[in-house]
């Protein structure tokens, strides 16, 4: 499984409509068997995807995202955990623990079971 | 006396309708006023004590921090726009203001953010202007995000396209979206009605005429070609040009070149087509009523934009839109509909589409003389068609009646097959046979 983070100042960045970095992470049995920071495609939304496409993401991981935005990359049938906070470090310890929907990395006023968290989606293998 | 003086600041801050916030040194927030909750969503409790870029969520966070201009350089910054997302996911435009802030000894401690929703002043611009992106489409039915889903790389291409719908399904709106989204979306957006004019004047207006072309034309006269050359240009009805014209249009398409009524040359356009009808195009072919070659040439990529009727669990969305909308146009504050009147609306059929429902809500919104729109305001016509649940009129039988009829008419779509059917509906198969189950809808058992 590809998953894409969006990063901004070692964390996750708060906007994924204008993230300019992100981390690509490959796991294989919760293993981290590849990771490298990319510069993330900036100028159109449409460019963005496709990028997402063309790495086989499977899972992104953002801030905050707007729903149409949310909505497309879905379609596209990548899952998305949208409104996460935290330090890229524990993102990733997290995800390889496979922990990270155990644990509250959530943006303020998200609880774990605010509002925001409604969009996540089904289709990722959460065990 | 300093204890006073901060509950002023405080009462101060807590009454005024802009969003106040402040932070350290550190980018945590301190201070979070009332109004900056209701805006942003998120409660003081969640904000104090969080980094201001996970709980303001604005585009400019990255890169044009307000809060962090002021702080290097020791200057406000005054109305800069931009949007933030709130915790629905909903992009709000807002403008910032920001300053720095001292402690009694001069030392800088940390800034102060306000800003202010733009909402409604960014509603009545696009609509003055007729600005569209996909995120201005009021929907949240699967079978309309498939079809959103097309417009960035629809947007991105310049193949001419047809978009085909019932009257009122937002077309234009749509064709404006893909204007919006593409390279062109800072030239303007031209539309055309090709109903709305007489064959030899349409002609005239898409093409243009020079001077002496015809008795009266006494100056050069620019077509619609010709003005959108670099930009977008719909037209709409497409269905209803003449035999004549339809040759002139082939040739536009083939050759991006047309001639003028009374000149000798051909002049070039660069203008990207996007054609709509209401009528089904490939039908026009076969009755002869519309030419193969040019319905080949505008075919290119077609959409297809489904009936209101196909989306009911939209128009509880709309219905909030347009009650939003005649709040702005016309500085009134009713809340909503009541959910009897919701029901009533999404057991009527709409042949009239989104055009009728927002017909329907400006009517009874003139009329409302309360807060909230009730049963009475609404029409004979609609009162006379309301369904099982409508006459219910509790939420719980307004969704139950959307989400059934969504899936039925989805089910027929797709000849009762119910993998075909989920997939169209954007859900797993498994979830569709569960609220097939739940609602015992009726499928043909020789199908899966």
């Amino acid at each position: 499984m590809k998953v894409l983070i969006t990063v901004w100042n070692g964390r996750v960045s708060p906007v994924f409509d204008v993230a300019g970095e992100a981390e690509i992470l490959e796991l294989e049995n919760d293993e981290i068997i590849s990771r490298k920071g990319v510069p993330f495609p900036t100028d159109t939304f449409f460019n963005r995807v496709e990028f997402m496409l063309s790495e086989k993401i499977s899972l992104l991981i953002c801030g905050a995202i707007s729903r149409q935005a949310e909505m497309t990359i879905v379609n596209k049938g990548i899952t998305v955990h949208p409104f996460v906070s935290g330090d890229i470090e524990d993102i990733i310890n997290a995800l390889s623990q496979n922990k990270l929907f155990e644990m509250n990395f959530s943006m303020p006023g998200c609880g774990r079971r605010g509002r925001c968290q409604r969009h996540r989606r089904a289709g990722f293998n959460k065990k | 006396m300093s204890d006073s003086l901060n509950i002023s600041y405080e009462s101060i801050l807590e009454s005024i309708s802009d969003g106040v916030f402040t932070v350290d040194l550190n980018w945590v927030v301190t201070s979070f006023n009332r109004a900056a909750e209701k805006i942003t969503g998120i409660s003081k409790y969640d904000a104090i004590g969080r980094l201001c870029s996970e709980v303001f969520k604005s585009n400019m966070c990255e890169t044009a921090c307000a809060l962090r201009f002021t702080l290097q350089n020791g200057e406000p910054v005054i109305n800069r726009t931009g949007y933030i997302i709130n915790a629905k996911g909903d992009k709000i435009p807002v403008s910032v203001s920001t300053a720095v802030l001292y402690n009694d000894k001069g030392e800088i401690i940390g800034g102060a953010e306000t800003f202010r929703d733009l909402s409604e002043i960014e509603a009545l611009r696009k609509e003055l202007k007729g600005q569209y992106r996909t995120g201005d489409i009021i929907t949240d039915a699967p079978c309309m995000k498939k079809v959103l889903d097309l417009v960035p790389a629809i947007a991105a291409s310049s193949s001419t396209v047809l978009i085909e719908g019932e009257t009122g399904t937002g077309k234009e709106v749509y064709a404006r979206a893909i204007h919006g989204m593409g390279e062109r979306s800072k030239k303007p957006f031209y539309a055309i009605n090709c109903a709305a004019f007489p064959d030899t004047l349409l002609e005239s207006e898409l093409f243009g005429y020079k001077k002496g072309a015809f008795t009266g034309a006494d100056r050069d006269k620019q077509g619609w070609f010709s003005v959108a050359s670099q930009s977008t240009l719909f037209l709409d009805e497409i269905g209803e040009i003449s035999p004549q014209l339809q040759v002139k249009l082939l040739r536009i398409l083939q050759e991006n070149s047309f001639q003028p009524l009374g000149s000798t040359k051909s002049e070039k356009t660069n203008a990207r087509i996007i054609a709509a009808t209401n009528k089904n195009l490939k039908k026009l072919v076969d009755s002869g009523k519309f030419r193969e070659d040019l319905f080949y040439r505008i075919n290119i990529i077609k959409v297809e934009l489904p009936p209101l009727r196909k989306r009911i669990s939209d128009i509880p969305l709309l219905v909030e839109h347009f009650v939003n909308k005649f709040n702005i146009r016309q500085n009134r504050h009713i809340k909503g509909v009541t959910p009897e009147v919701l029901s009533i609306l999404m057991a009527h059929s709409w042949a009239g589409n989104i055009r009728e429902l927002e017909n329907v809500v400006e009517r009874a919104f003139a009329l409302c003389s309360s807060d909230t729109i009730e049963k009475d305001l609404l029409s004979e016509d609609l009162l006379g068609n309301t369904g099982m649940y409508a006459q219910t009129g509790k939420l719980d039988a307004v969704k139950k009646l959307a989400q059934v009829s969504s899936v039925v008419a989805a089910l027929k779509e797709n000849n009762y097959n119910v993998p075909q059917t989920a997939k169209a509906l954007g859900v797993h198969k498994t979830t569709l046979y569960r609220i097939i189950k739940k609602h015992n809808i009726s499928v043909p058992s020789n199908n899966d």
